[in-house]
């Protein structure tokens, strides 16, 4: 069994910088939006890069005094009084601890590296003003979900984030499929989202009327026990639905694969190492809420688990280099909340940060290959790339290893304590699921670093003649997540490894601490099957596609009608469009026809027959739809009144 | 000179703003201009003293035997009304040249609309109450036909003086039945009769039937449903500013007026009848939002999304608690400025004589005119209810008071509605940012412009800090005055 020890409550350090850090990328927009492209490419870049990383030094200035100070320290900064209702009131208030510093760190370091990167992806596209308006805008938000020490405000970043994935995702909307890609990631999210409100009114409602108002993190943590158990395991749930929204779980995860119709960056930034974490990060930081609705937990559990066995199975039949990634991502948050479910929330924020690395690294990673390829996103039109692109191939290869799990790198250890705490936790069946995960996880990356940079280039002499490898803006970017990727697991080496888990000790103030139950045997042996399966993975992937994509063929055969659906993403799109989008758009339909009278045509015609006289109007009322008006209004009139008058 | 009434200062706001109304109405008979910007600036400047007149205090209390009261309700919806007219105005200093509007009685009509307005709000008497609404309309029914060679908009007019006549009629019938079994008309003594006498014994079928007949007569002119159908055709033939002006100052008027007779003077029956505001508010919203799926006229579509937010302050009315009144009165500024920014953008994009509608007709914008793309994004997201602006505090502050009333599935229901509503909002900023389409001369339309920026600025400061309007909306709606 897990252990989980309630966060002891510390006194908040009141410091007065923790605004600056969302407001300096939103000094960043202002002034993209009123220079404008007149500012010229190169001051736009160093202002785009610099707010960010004037946010990052003060995020590493808050970090610091919470890993200097003793545990526990927070540091809080109230800057107003946002809305207030009644007793209750909601304040523009921002928190750090341990939880959020390392948030933070994540979403200023490797973001400013993106940004970094995006200097030379975006140095030939013409609108990069916006582009960096955007994206600055982005972090802004993301930084404000981050720091917000209540749900509402916390809110408005969740919600800010949705409008610039949204933007960035339609970024390039000369193509008509990117705009409705980005159409649908809004309106899916906003799915979420309502789920999301009204879990939190419920908690609003709730916390108001046993005594407790406020919706701050602290106060929702500690006074769960006051609350009905019905209203703690709703409101879990429907804040589940809200992050399974924004973080692409099973069954809202529809709309991130196709977000990667975004411009590279932004799926390495916003679709893979911050935006995403969110739903995750929710949950963590509600952890009080979540450990008081076991029920709700094992639905977590289970999704988690389900989200990532699925996702990687549809992730070994993409061929879209970018495709392969986003399911992966899909995959990846399911071990996150798999780890939430059983309550290693320290675990699940460890996996936040090492997938952070290797993910934001595979997809700029991604970037630079289409880039020197020139928009080419086909994985069966690559190949041979080791030799065109070395430090692309380095980076890449490095980033591989991590995800799949192989010892010593980071994503090894973030992914064996997930997979401990779920096997330490009961549930044999979630961990079968999730090794079973790792090996595909493995086996798809392979296949996918295989088919790009080994063997022969498949794209034709024309196209392999223009390959070449990205600017240095590009490759620096790469290079230091490389070395992330690589070495940023030791922060949390087990204590059967002769580590001390340091990132746990960290952040077991805010989120608890968890014991594992299990003997060193135990744990080693866990350690073997998981390894074990890695190797599996990469075995086969090299022995199947060594000589090219013809492996998919042997594949598929194999699985016959399986590799089709695994293909189709199991046709979830076409499902949602008949239980969801038709029906709604069929009532809308019958409502109009019901309720909106074709004005329009009728005056067409009003005018077509010349009459432009009063008399006209008269005659038009005489046939037209006024009298068709007065009936509902009288029929409403009836009903109203009958209404009123039986029910007295 | 003592005037012979007690408490006259209480009239002064209104007063002055009929007296203004004929001021500008002369002034006009020997305007050179045809483009009357000079009549416009008078005009708005009559609104501001309007506002300024009703905030500095002078004589707060009851006038005229409890017909007419100054308490800090009627205050909030002078300020209220008076800024959004002054909206108006100034849209329409740029638009009545470009809509080819030739007559100047344009702006008088908007001043007496006002003073209409002006005694509705601050009516403790039925009877007042009705001639408020009366002038109101009358002078509204004329402004929507005020392009009198413009078939579409003689339409609008006749549809609106016609179900609008209708709706007076039924008003009246609701007054005049409500008057015989309570045997007066000042609302204190009318709450008095029903709080004293049992109203649910033998003459209680009368007085709910006078309750209905007032309750359709103001769902009319709430545009709720199913008495909403002439505001997409009304909104749509009108002028653009006279919309914008329907929209959101004769909207906020008729709640206004909702607030005060039903929620207040009739709340002893509000119990029995809190189901049927509920089955309203809920239709409301529902209809209005899933018919404006299917809108591609933007003002269709800004006429059904009002039709929804009629829906949303519904759920506030059905609460029927103080917070929840102070809500509808904080969602009523927040709306009535969003929809000025959304309307005045489409009176921006007026070429000459013809008013973009069609959502098509927004592609580029973004590229084009970055500014006005900007205006229009705030105000569409407002009424999303994206945080932090002031939709998203407004919905806040109605559906946390409904929760706290008890109405959690109304709750759920108006969170599904923002939810479909998002659909809509965002076919325009996806026309605007996400497709092309070559730039339009266009005149400079400083009056416009400025309006537009302004609204849109009014609506990220109203949901960034909503504190002082929610206060002084808390005050008015625990303040209201009854009369004797």
């Amino acid at each position: 069994m897990t252990m989980h020890t309630p966060a002891p409550q510390e006194a908040a350090l009141v410091v007065d910088y923790l605004r600056y850090i969302p407001l300096a990328p939103l000094v960043g927009v202002l002034i993209h939006l009123i220079l404008g492209q007149r500012a010229g490419r190169a001051v736009t870049n160093i202002v785009a890069c610099s707010v960010v990383y004037v946010s990052f030094m003060l995020a590493l200035n808050a970090f610091w005094s919470i890993y200097t100070g003793t545990p526990g320290t927070v540091l809080s900064d109230h800057v107003y009084s946002w809305i207030s209702a009644g007793e209750v009131s909601v304040d523009f208030s921002l928190k750090v601890d341990a939880l959020s510093a390392l948030m933070c760190m994540i979403v200023t370091g490797v973001g400013f590296l993106i940004h970094v990167y995006s200097t030379g992806y975006m140095w030939h596209d013409p609108d990069y003003a916006r582009f960096f308006a955007y994206l600055n805008l982005f972090t802004a938000a993301m930084l404000l979900l981050v720091l917000a020490d209540n749900l509402i405000l916390m809110f408005v970043g969740w919600e800010g984030v949705g409008l610039c994935s949204y933007l960035l995702i339609g970024f390039w909307y000369t193509d008509m499929a990117k705009a409705s890609a980005g159409k649908k990631a809004f309106l899916v999210n906003r799915i979420g989202d309502a789920a999301f409100l009204i879990g939190a009114f419920m908690l609003f409602w709730g916390l108001a009327s046993a005594g407790h108002p406020g919706l701050s993190f602290a106060n929702i943590n500690a006074n769960v026990d006051a609350l009905p158990h019905a209203l703690v395991v709703g409101a879990a749930l429907l804040l589940f639905v809200g992050a399974t929204g924004k973080s692409a779980q099973i069954p809202l995860f529809v709309w991130l694969p196709d977000a990667m119709a975004g411009p590279t960056p932004v799926s390495a930034l916003i679709h893979a190492a911050t935006m995403v974490t969110a739903g995750i990060y929710m949950v963590a930081r509600l952890n009080g809420l979540y450990m008081a609705a076991p029920e709700a937990m094992n639905v977590v559990a289970v999704i988690g688990a389900t989200t990532a066995l699925m996702a990687a199975t549809i992730g070994v039949a993409q061929t879209d280099i970018k495709k392969v990634l986003a399911y992966s991502t899909v995959s990846q948050l399911g071990y996150m909340f798999l780890a939430l479910g059983v309550g290693a929330f320290g675990a699940a924020v460890f996996h936040v940060m090492t997938h952070a690395f290797f993910k934001a690294l595979l997809f700029l990673g991604a970037g630079s290959v289409i880039h020197g390829l020139h928009e080419e996103q086909d994985i069966r039109k690559m190949g041979g790339l080791r030799s065109k692109m070395p430090h692309t191939y380095w980076t890449f290869a490095v980033a591989t290893l991590a995800i799949a799990g192989v010892p010593g790198l980071s994503g090894f250890f973030s992914k064996d304590e997930i997979l401990a705490a779920t096997f330490d936790h009961g549930n044999y069946g979630l961990w079968a699921m999730g090794v079973m995960a790792a090996g595909l996880t493995a086996f798809y990356m392979t296949r996918l670093t295989v088919l790009t940079f080994f063997g022969e280039f498949r794209g034709g002499a024309q196209a392999e003649s223009r390959i070449h490898e990205s600017p240095g803006s590009m490759v620096l970017p790469l290079a230091v997540l490389a070395v992330l990727a690589a070495i940023g697991g030791y922060v949390g080496v087990p204590h059967v490894l002769g580590g001390h888990n340091q990132i746990g000790a960290f952040l077991a103030p805010v989120v608890g601490h968890h014991e594992f139950q299990i003997s060193a045997a135990t744990e080693y042996a866990l350690m073997a099957v998981s390894v074990g399966v890695a190797f599996a993975g990469i075995f086969f992937a090299w022995r199947l596609y060594r000589r090219g994509p013809e492996g998919d063929k042997v594949l598929s055969d194999w699985l016959t009608g399986g590799y089709e659906g695994m293909a189709g993403a199991y046709f979830l799109d076409d499902v949602y469009d008949a239980l969801v989008v038709r029906p709604i758009r069929r009532t809308s339909e019958w409502l109009w026809r019901v309720f909106d009278v074709e004005v329009v045509d009728g005056l067409a015609n009003g005018i077509a027959s010349a009459v432009t006289n009063i008399g006209g109007v008269w005659r038009r009322w005489a046939t037209g739809n006024v009298q068709h008006y007065l009936l509902t209004v009288l029929i409403g009139v009836a009903a109203l009144v009958l209404a009123v008058t039986v029910r007295s | 000179m003592t005037l012979p009434i007690a408490n006259i200062e209480v009239l002064y706001p209104l007063m002055f703003a009929c007296a203004w109304g004929l001021l500008v109405l002369t002034v006009e008979m020997f305007s050179l201009s045809r483009r009357f910007v000079g009549i416009g600036w008078l005009s708005a400047l009559g609104l501001a003293a309007v506002a300024g007149i009703s905030l500095s205090g002078q004589g707060a209390g009851e006038v005229f035997a409890g017909a007419v009261a100054l308490d800090a309700f009627s205050v909030y919806f002078y300020v209220l009304l008076s800024v959004l007219a002054i909206f108006a105005v100034f849209l329409s200093m740029d638009y009545v040249p470009l809509a080819g509007i030739i007559h100047g009685e344009f702006y008088p009509l908007i001043l007496f609309a006002v003073a209409g307005l002006l005694v509705m709000v601050s009516a403790t008497d039925l009877i007042v109450m009705f001639l408020g609404l009366e002038t109101m309309s009358m002078a509204v029914y004329v402004l929507a036909g005020i392009r009198k060679d413009e078939l579409r908009s003689n339409e609008a007019a006749l549809k609106y003086f016609l179900l609008g006549a209708f709706a007076s009629a039924l008003l009246l019938y609701g007054i005049a039945l409500i008057y015989a079994i309570t045997g007066s008309t000042v609302l204190g003594s009318v709450a008095n009769a029903i709080a004293s006498t049992d109203y649910l014994a033998a003459d209680s079928l009368v007085l709910m039937l006078g309750v209905g007949m007032l309750l359709a007569g103001f769902a009319f002119k709430i545009a709720a449903v199913p008495f909403h159908l002439w505001t997409p055709d009304v909104y749509e033939g009108a002028p653009t500013t006279v919309s914008a002006f329907m929209a959101t100052a004769v909207k906020a008027g008729a709640f206004a007026a909702l607030l005060r007779i039903v929620l207040v003077a009739l709340a002893p029956v509000m119990p029995d009848l809190s189901w049927l505001m509920w089955v309203l508010a809920a239709s409301t919203m529902t209809m209005g939002n899933f018919v404006a799926l299917r809108q591609t006229n933007v003002k269709r579509m800004l006429a059904y999304s009002s039709i929804a937010h009629t829906g949303y302050l519904l759920v506030g009315v059905t609460a029927a608690t103080a917070e929840a009144g102070a809500a509808v009165l904080y969602y009523l500024a927040a709306y009535g400025v969003m929809n000025i920014g959304a309307f005045g953008v489409l009176a921006a994009l007026t070429r000459r004589r013809h008013a973009l509608q069609e959502i098509s007709d927004f592609a580029g914008l973004g590229q084009n005119r970055p500014v006005l793309a900007l205006v229009m994004s705030i105000c569409m997201l407002s009424l999303m209810g994206m945080p932090p602006l002031a939709g998203f505090v407004g919905k806040f502050y109605l559906f946390t008071a409904a929760l706290e009333a008890g109405y959690t599935v109304l709750v759920v229901i108006a969170v599904l509605n923002s939810v479909v509503s998002a659909a809509y909002y965002l076919g325009v900023l996806r026309a605007m940012y996400f497709q092309s389409a070559d730039a339009e001369e266009y005149s400079p339309r400083p009056y416009l412009n400025f309006a537009v920026t302004a609204a849109a600025a009014v609506t990220v400061a109203l949901g960034l800090a909503p504190s002082p309007v929610m206060g002084a909306a808390s005050r008015a709606f625990s303040s209201i005055i009854l009369g004797p």
